[in-house]
């Protein structure tokens, strides 16, 4: 007798080699996080009412496949046809997408929730997914939505038998990783088309300036080759831009103090006579920010306070722990930015005292530390020099 | 005599870089090609070069300057090769110094380029190239 099951929903499990082998790594097939992801949904999602699942399978995971299949469709007593799919290998990630898709994309027009599980966590198994999730979201008239259930591999290893991870916060998360890759590729491609020919504007100025005598148009030669360099740092800064939100997913924790020994190395070396200064304890501090990111707003800052001080005057960082963020205060004893460039000083192309640079190091730096759920300000208050102050959550509390 | 072969798929800049180099080194003898495989036929054809440089990006042709440096250190180690790119530092194409100077290349450079600069780093190549020979 047919069964169609009641809720709509269908259940894509990827059936890791990791997890097979019963015997080996289970003792019964029962055992597999895959069956127990089965009655788990079943349980939990469903009501016991029968639903639809296809298994997607290696030849190293076939019989433990095989063996579920055979429970769960006695079980539901389903006959929706298909249900097992091989594949070669788990090294592709982007076969294994096109499989969750085209599995999971029929029918077109219904509302229906699909549980995709990556058992045994694999890296590529994961990544599949994740490509999975980006396309459910730019391609789905419908309501459908892919919900992962993951086991990490922590949990896999200490023999937890089901561990539901809801994942819709890096699913969005994904989904913006997603763009934004394409933007970094995006970027790369249009700062190479762009600079192409920006070196031929180079070279005609070059020979330009050999065949012109006259002392005014080699004056606007200059000009004209200084704006080429300034049109490749705005190009290099966008890049930068671009590429650090692309790169800032999912990203480690990073050791603040190891951050600042290499930032004190880096200016010891660009700014021999700028005083740098450190104040607070930053031992066992994390932060979850890329850190190139943050390297990024800590050496713009460092940079624009040695500028502001002929590179003989003193920079101050100052770490102050508050609640579960971090307030750095980066002060200068330079002249401060004057009232009349304050208002939009974040903004892109606005220059400060420092009219030889592109306008795009305070934008940048506020792309990164907003990026990273931070704020930076501009102390408008402080009369001893140039004052921002930063604060970023901490991902991991001082130990 | 001092011959440099210039290997650039754009054409525009491939003369502009000839020109300037013909103006700046009127007793060299400047040779040209577009595509990786073109240098490799100048460079069996004429041989005794003493520096070859080139663009890192060739895509019409589906190769890259590394194919040309590469061909360079088996078949002719005495000739420096530069390489030159528009692909920024971070770019996801497989173009950087680092790797660049490990695959044996003499000097790298990134559009757009500064040409005063340029004609020094040709002049370093050539007197290495000259003590070589």
């Amino acid at each position: 007798m047919k069964i169609e099951p009641v809720e709509m929903t269908r259940v894509i499990l990827l059936v890791s080699p990791a997890c097979t082998q019963a015997g080996e790594l289970f003792p019964n097939y029962e055992d597999t996080i895959t069956f127990k992801s089965l009655s788990y949904i079943a349980k939990n999602k469903c009501n016991n009412e029968p639903y639809y699942y296809w298994l997607i399978y290696t030849d190293k995971s076939k019989e433990t496949a095989e063996y579920i299949d055979r429970y769960f469709s006695d079980a539901f007593g389903l006959n929706n046809q298909n249900r097992l799919h091989r594949i070669p290998s788990i090294d592709n990630a982007e076969e294994i997408c096109n499989l969750i898709l085209q599995i999971a994309s029929e029918p077109k027009n219904e509302n229906y929730t699909v549980y995709c599980d990556c058992t045994g966590g694999t890296k590529t198994m994961s990544i599949a997914m994740s490509l999975a999730c980006n396309h459910y979201n730019l391609i789905s008239e419908t309501q459908t939505h892919l919900v992962l259930t993951f086991v990490p591999p922590e949990a896999f290893n200490a023999g937890i038998s089901f561990y539901q991870y809801n994942l819709s916060r890096i699913i969005q998360q994904q989904n913006h990783f997603g763009r934004m890759q394409y933007l970094a590729r995006f970027s790369s491609i249009l700062a190479h088309e762009i600079k192409n020919p920006l070196n031929l504007i180079n070279a005609d100025l070059y020979l330009l300036g050999k065949s012109c005598a006259n002392e005014y148009s080699q004056q606007l030669i200059r000009e004209m080759e200084r704006s080429v360099n300034e049109i490749t740092q705005i190009i290099d800064n966008v890049r930068q831009v671009v590429r650090g939100e692309a790169d800032a997913s999912l990203t480690p924790a990073i050791n603040l103090n190891e951050v600042m020994r290499r930032l004190k190395i880096r200016t010891k070396g660009h700014f021999p006579s700028l005083n740098f200064v450190l104040e607070g304890d930053l031992k066992n501090i994390r932060l979850k920010i890329a850190e190139e990111k943050l390297y990024t707003v800590f050496t713009n800052l460092i940079e624009n306070a040695a500028k502001a001080t002929h590179g003989t005057g003193t920079v101050i960082f100052k770490f102050r722990l508050h609640k579960n963020k971090i307030a750095i205060d980066v002060s200068d004893n330079g002249p401060g930015i004057p009232d009349e460039l304050r208002s939009g000083l974040f903004k892109p192309m606005r220059r400060g005292i420092n009219i030889n640079g592109t306008g795009m190091g305070l934008h940048i730096m506020k792309v990164f530390v907003t990026e990273e759920g931070g704020t930076i300000c501009y102390d408008e208050n402080y009369t001893q020099g140039a004052r921002f102050l930063i604060e970023l959550p901490l991902d991991i509390s001082e130990d | 005599m001092v011959r440099i072969l210039l290997v650039e798929d754009e054409a525009k800049q491939l003369n502009r870089m000839k020109e300037i180099l013909e103006q700046t080194f009127p007793d060299y003898d400047i040779q040209t090609a577009s595509t990786p495989r073109q240098a490799i036929e100048k460079l069996n054809q004429l041989r005794a070069f003493s520096l070859l440089i080139t663009d890192y990006d060739y895509e019409q042709a589906d190769e890259t300057g590394y194919n040309l440096l590469e061909y360079c250190r088996k078949n002719l180690t005495d000739v420096p090769v530069i390489i030159i790119t528009a692909y920024g530092k971070d770019s996801e194409k497989e173009v950087r110094a680092d790797l660049s100077f490990q695959k044996g290349a003499f000097d790298f450079m990134h559009k757009p380029l500064d040409i005063q600069e340029f004609i020094e780093r040709i002049k370093r190549a050539i007197l290495i190239s000259e003590a070589l020979a």
